[in-house]
């Protein structure tokens, strides 16, 4: 385990000449003729679904200009590198990089950043912080009526700053900004575990973001690239807290039968029993060693990702682990090199699979 | 950046475990990748640039001015200039005079003399030029960059090449202002690259301390959880002065063990040959393609 890697940030002039110099040519005439949009149809691409700032997108007048878009003279330019969108007679760029930008429903992490009236602000990564506010959240105890003036003093005892919560998108206003609520018992403040931030292009939005890993280990991949790597709530210390083992029971067995209604999700009832005042507590369970150095790996991994721009989702999560104890200690993940052949492995892994 | 109290929490218990645990999962003694290279501002003397992964980004350069003077403290001159930081702050002087004390006390002064009369002065800038959204608007001291700067100014010290005198040495009682050769190939190396006569620019290492648990090159998360830290100098083989206690975030200080700096040197000791040994790499590496990058 070498203890510092410094290297280069230039190619080195011997690999220069041993590359082969002709292919490197005709690579570059590649890319000159991409960018030159009159042989983007010869090569299949769509003569004008990729733009780069400051591409000329059209000289009709009569689009209406949306996001990543600006004119002059009467032209619409492209101001992103990103794909044309036109839905009836708006017109937009998406780019393919940028920061996140939200949508009602979305799953994602974020941070308290700021309290103020009868609202907290919260770090998303985005353009805006977003508002969470204080009726969006459930009070400790499960209680459900208005929130009063004391609850408003005492914001601070649920979510202050700093505070880590996974939440979800409930509006999104016109400048971007958004509203967020934390009414279900899968949301809410988070423990036990590491933070880790990845771009947020490479969270695919999916029906689930919250998965238990192999290794005891859950993550929940935020939609913004906000990703929460923790301990997995055992079984039995949830039916315990519960007191109500007898209703979980019965809910396994008909998850055996096939789907009902309302399934999963918790009745408000047991709410009460379930969010007491330990959903909003800042201490973390007995973690072990190994369950730490498991949280790590995976942290790795999805820097290593992240570092080869390959869109994590669990099942490539799960294979990059894989690879990675393939690699030996933990400690052996932080170089370059290591991230470089988990993304090469994966991607030959699937591949492989077709 | 604010940690959570879970979180911190987290961090601080795999830190102070008997087997610690790093947020980013390297040993105690492990550096994060770093990015460096060398001699590619043609204006200066000896030049270096290294960054690492989170974008900290230090330039410095190395540029000789020949001077009658002979007082040590004229010879060798240092300025930082940081991103986002005005020139006057504390923290500002306070880091050019670490590094400034730190190259005066282990500096080989016969390397800068010249002639009888004769001596070269060094001006060795630097500059931050990035610092992550993070570090600002927070409990951070910025010292953690402490360990950067003096990293980039090993590299540009030991890459420094000075003109040939072509005039002579002994000029006490001539009147003759020294002439230097126009042929950058006979140029020599400031620091002699035979290992009889050459040494080792002070190299700065921060420290880590939580509990028990000595850690290298903090990263953000650790240094929210940290208890102190300690800049220790390393140079020419041995552990010099300045050993400096540093708060690196204002989040989580107390005191300090008298055993735990003990343990600190100890780490460094354990790491510095392996940390020179590569940047001295770097800094013999680079220096040939001087030519072929301009």
């Amino acid at each position: 385990m070498p203890i510092i890697s410094i290297t280069t940030p230039f190619l080195k002039q011997d690999d220069l000449q041993t590359g082969e110099s002709n292919d490197e040519s005709m690579l570059d005439n590649v890319i000159d003729d991409v960018l030159e949009k009159s042989e983007r149809k010869f090569i299949g691409i769509d003569d004008r679904s990729i733009v780069t700032p400051g591409e000329l997108i059209t000289e009709d007048a009569t689009w209406m200009r949306g996001h990543g878009t600006y004119y002059l003279d009467e032209c619409t330019y492209s101001s992103v590198a990103g794909m044309i969108s036109k839905v009836n007679k708006l017109l937009s760029v998406v780019p393919f990089k940028g920061r996140y930008r939200p949508e009602t429903g979305d799953h994602i992490v974020g941070r308290i950043i700021g309290i103020s009236n009868k609202r907290w602000k919260v770090e998303l990564g985005a353009e805006h912080a977003g508002v969470l506010m204080l009726g969006a959240v459930n009070l400790p105890g499960g209680v459900l009526r208005r929130k009063s003036d004391s609850d408003e003093l005492q914001m601070r005892s649920i979510l202050k700053e700093g505070d880590l919560l996974n939440c979800e998108v409930q509006s999104t206003f016109s400048d971007g900004s958004a509203s967020l609520h934390t009414r279900s018992l899968k949301y809410g403040k988070l423990r036990n575990g590491m933070f880790v931030k990845v771009s947020a292009s490479l969270i695919v939005r999916t029906k689930n973001h919250m998965h238990d890993m192999p290794g005891g280990v859950s993550v929940i991949l935020g939609v913004n690239g906000y990703c929460w790597i923790f301990k997995t709530k055992s079984k039995v210390e949830a039916a315990g807290n519960s007191n109500n083992a007898g209703k979980a029971e019965s809910e396994l067995k008909a998850a055996s039968k096939g789907y009902s209604i309302g399934m999963g999700s918790v009745s408000i009832t047991r709410l009460e029993e379930e969010s007491s005042w330990e959903i909003y507590s800042d201490k973390n369970d007995n973690i072990s060693g190994s369950i730490k150095e498991t949280i790590s790996r995976y942290r790795s991994c999805m820097v290593a990702l992240n570092y080869c721009e390959i869109a994590i989702d669990v099942k490539r999560l799960v294979k990059a682990y894989e690879i990675s104890l393939g690699l030996g200690d933990v400690n052996n993940l932080v170089s370059e090199d290591a991230k470089r052949s988990i993304g090469e492995d994966l991607i030959n892994s699937e591949k492989m699979r077709g | 950046m604010v940690l959570s109290v879970a979180e911190s929490a987290f961090i601080y218990d795999s830190l102070v475990a008997s087997h610690p645990i790093r947020p980013d999962s390297r040993e105690p003694t492990q550096y994060r990748p770093l990015k460096a290279n060398c001699g590619f501002l043609p204006n200066s003397n000896g030049s270096s640039r290294i960054y690492n992964a989170d974008g900290t980004e230090c330039i410095s350069s190395v540029k000789a001015k020949v001077i009658r003077s002979s007082e040590i403290s004229d010879l060798i001159n240092v300025e930082i200039n940081i991103f986002g930081e005005k020139d006057n702050t504390t923290l500002c002087q306070h880091l050019t005079t670490l590094i400034k004390e730190s190259l005066i006390d282990s500096f080989d002064f016969s390397v800068l003399k010249l002639t009888d009369k004769y001596y070269f002065q060094l001006y060795i800038d630097i500059s931050i030029l990035y610092l992550p959204e993070d570090f600002r608007y927070s409990s951070y001291t910025l010292y953690s960059i402490l360990s950067l700067i003096s990293m980039g100014v090993y590299i540009a010290l030991k890459s420094a090449k000075l003109p040939l005198l072509i005039s002579d040495k002994e000029d006490f009682e001539v009147e003759e202002e020294p002439t230097f050769s126009d042929d950058w190939e006979v140029s020599a190396f400031l620091i002699p690259r035979n290992s009889e006569r050459s040494f080792q620019p002070a190299l700065i290492f921060i420290v880590g301390l939580t509990g028990n648990t000595v850690i290298i090159d903090p990263s953000l998360e650790e240094e929210q959880v940290l208890e102190h830290g300690i800049c220790v100098t390393w140079s020419n083989s041995r552990i010099t002065a300045p050993v400096q206690s540093l708060s690196l975030s204002t989040a989580n200080n107390k005191g300090l063990k008298p055993q735990m700096i003990m343990k600190a040197m100890d780490l460094v000791k354990n790491v510095a040959c392996e940390v020179s040994d590569a940047l001295n790499l770097i800094a013999q590496q680079d220096v040939n393609e001087f030519d072929t990058i301009f």
